[in-house]
């Protein structure tokens, strides 16, 4: 059974605005899968479906087992604890520290002190910030902010990890060290998702891509390369 | 629970000072909501006591013929104390009456010398009769007017102060109205202020709330640091308004000695003895107030 399923959904504003048109789409456990396409084809908006940010008009979203097409408001917080999720914007609090950012995804969900003191270093570990824990967000690259999103996306231990034009702020250095950081907790076993409309990212990645054109699912190849 | 309790009122108390301000202007608005609830609460206690205070000097004088003797003085006694609406009545007796009298009017020398060429005591027995509320008067005054104690009764009349009571009555309704108005008037306000403030707050922190939404925080959870902010600003409002209140108690307290005539209305002992009532109760009805107005505010500009 797919970890994610995705069932004749569409997706429609107001304004008669189809965002998506029936998309049908299986992901397994521990795939790789960059979603990609031009700007405004619903790549955005089908992570927003998956996180439950907004509901789809018309389909069945099953994440693990799990119908999520109907999700109650008081659901979304395990399903977000399920998801691990990196934005372009970091979305990192400037006001406190790295540690602080990532210590307050867990403080938010209720972990005991105790807890979070052990986990966060691990987290800023697996992203290779362990020694620039009490740096604040200005005093970082965008390739490290950018990590310390990805170590705050892990807090929850997710099982899977959607990453939303994780490089687009980035140059092409910092790019690669965090496609590099996908991969690596790719082989740890979560489930990666990136949506991405950068072509020498995907292409080197040599994993299964999606393509997408005007909310529709144009190619799907396990090996693919983006090809729009 | 007790690191989300902690979390909770941490992030509260960070709404609070990141805004310090704009607390400040909320606690002041509420503050003068309560003063004026406050204000109500002693205008309430004082025209109690004045009332009070009127009510105890209203009785019945009943005035026996002179010529009665001690056994039908005692019959007429135990008559009257019968008489539905009787609360007590006390006796004076023709040498007391007397007594009473000269005292009264030690200053006017024509009386004396009347009393002096009257030879004898003119005047009878005197009952004092108290009734046991303020409208039961007139139907004892009515019975003792009646056939049954014509025999026996010369005059019998009541101070009416029944029209002074009134008047008290009146005037603190009045003031009580007014008052309620200006609560009102205030509590509207304090409703806006509460609004508008957690408003604000929830526009500042509206990156914490994204993240917070991001990664699995529970509606509770990001609602429950404005509900619990909301409810420090009735605390805080409260703990001022007491602290300024007793000491302005204080202040009053000789005009009020003075203007009840040396009648003990103890205002700060009062108070003091009921202040977790009073101040409990405003309390609580202020973090009601706040926590339904920051309730409004999170549904209409907190997604969740």
């Amino acid at each position: 059974m797919p970890l994610i399923e995705f069932r004749n959904i569409s997706k429609h504003y107001p304004g008669s605005v189809t965002a998506l048109k029936d998309i049908n789409l299986n992901i397994d456990e521990g795939e790789f899968v960059s979603i990609v396409g031009q700007s405004g084809t619903g790549k955005t908006t089908l992570v927003k479906l998956l996180i439950a940010e907004e509901p789809a008009s018309a389909g069945r979203i099953v994440v693990g087992g799990w119908d999520i097409s109907r999700i109650k408001q008081r659901e979304v917080p395990l399903l977000r604890k399920q998801i691990g999720v990196v934005f372009q914007d970091f979305k990192l609090l400037p006001r406190k520290t790295m540690g602080e950012n990532v210590s307050f995804a867990l403080e938010v969900s209720g972990v005991e002190p105790a807890r979070i003191a052990s986990i966060v270093p691990q987290l800023l570990k697996i992203v290779g910030l362990e020694a620039k824990a009490d740096r604040f967000p200005r005093e970082l690259s965008g390739g490290e902010q950018q990590r310390v999103v990805i170590a705050r996306a892990l807090a929850h231990r997710p099982k899977i990890l959607v990453a939303d034009e994780p490089t687009g702020n980035l140059d092409s250095i910092n790019a690669r060290e965090v496609i590099d950081l996908l991969k690596k907790i790719n082989e740890f076993g979560t489930t990666v998702i990136l949506v991405t409309h950068n072509r020498e990212v995907v292409n080197d990645l040599k994993r299964r891509v999606v393509v997408l054109d005007q909310g529709r699912v144009v190619s799907d190849q396990s090996k693919g390369r983006y090809l729009l | 629970m007790l690191a989300t309790i902690t979390r909770v009122s941490t992030f509260a108390l960070q709404n609070f000072w990141r805004n310090i301000w704009l607390s400040v202007a909320t606690v002041t608005i509420i503050c003068l909501s309560l003063f004026s609830i406050s204000f109500l609460g002693v205008l309430t206690v004082l025209s109690g006591s004045a009332l009070q205070h009127l009510g105890e000097k209203v009785d019945i004088a009943v005035y026996l013929k002179p010529e009665l003797k001690d056994q039908q003085v005692l019959t007429v006694k135990a008559d009257v104390e019968q008489l539905p609406g009787v609360k007590n009545l006390e006796v004076v007796t023709p040498t007391q009456a007397l007594e009473r009298f000269r005292a009264k009017h030690q200053d006017n020398p024509l009386i004396a010398e009347s009393l002096l060429e009257l030879g004898s005591n003119p005047l009878g027995t005197t009952f004092i009769v108290k009734a046991l509320s303020d409208t039961g008067y007139r139907s004892i005054l009515t019975a003792l007017s009646g056939p049954h104690f014509a025999p026996y009764i010369q005059e019998a009349h009541f101070d009416d102060y029944q029209r002074v009571i009134d008047g008290v009555s009146g005037l603190t309704s009045k003031a009580r109205q007014v008052g309620g108005l200006i609560s009102l008037f205030f509590l509207a306000i304090t409703l806006l202020v509460v609004f508008n403030t957690i408003r604000i707050n929830i526009y500042t922190h509206r990156e914490e709330i994204g993240i917070m939404r991001l990664v699995g925080a529970t509606s509770w959870f990001i609602r429950g640091p404005f509900w619990a902010e909301s409810v420090l600003y009735a605390l805080l409002a409260t703990l001022i308004t007491a602290a300024i209140f007793f000491p302005l108690l204080q202040l009053a307290q000789p005009y009020v000695t003075t203007f009840f005539n040396g009648y003990s209305v103890d205002l700060v002992q009062y108070f003091s003895a009921h202040s977790l009532v009073f101040f409990g109760g405003q309390f609580l009805a202020a973090a009601a107030l706040n926590i339904l107005a920051s309730t409004v505010a999170m549904r209409k500009y907190l997604k969740v």
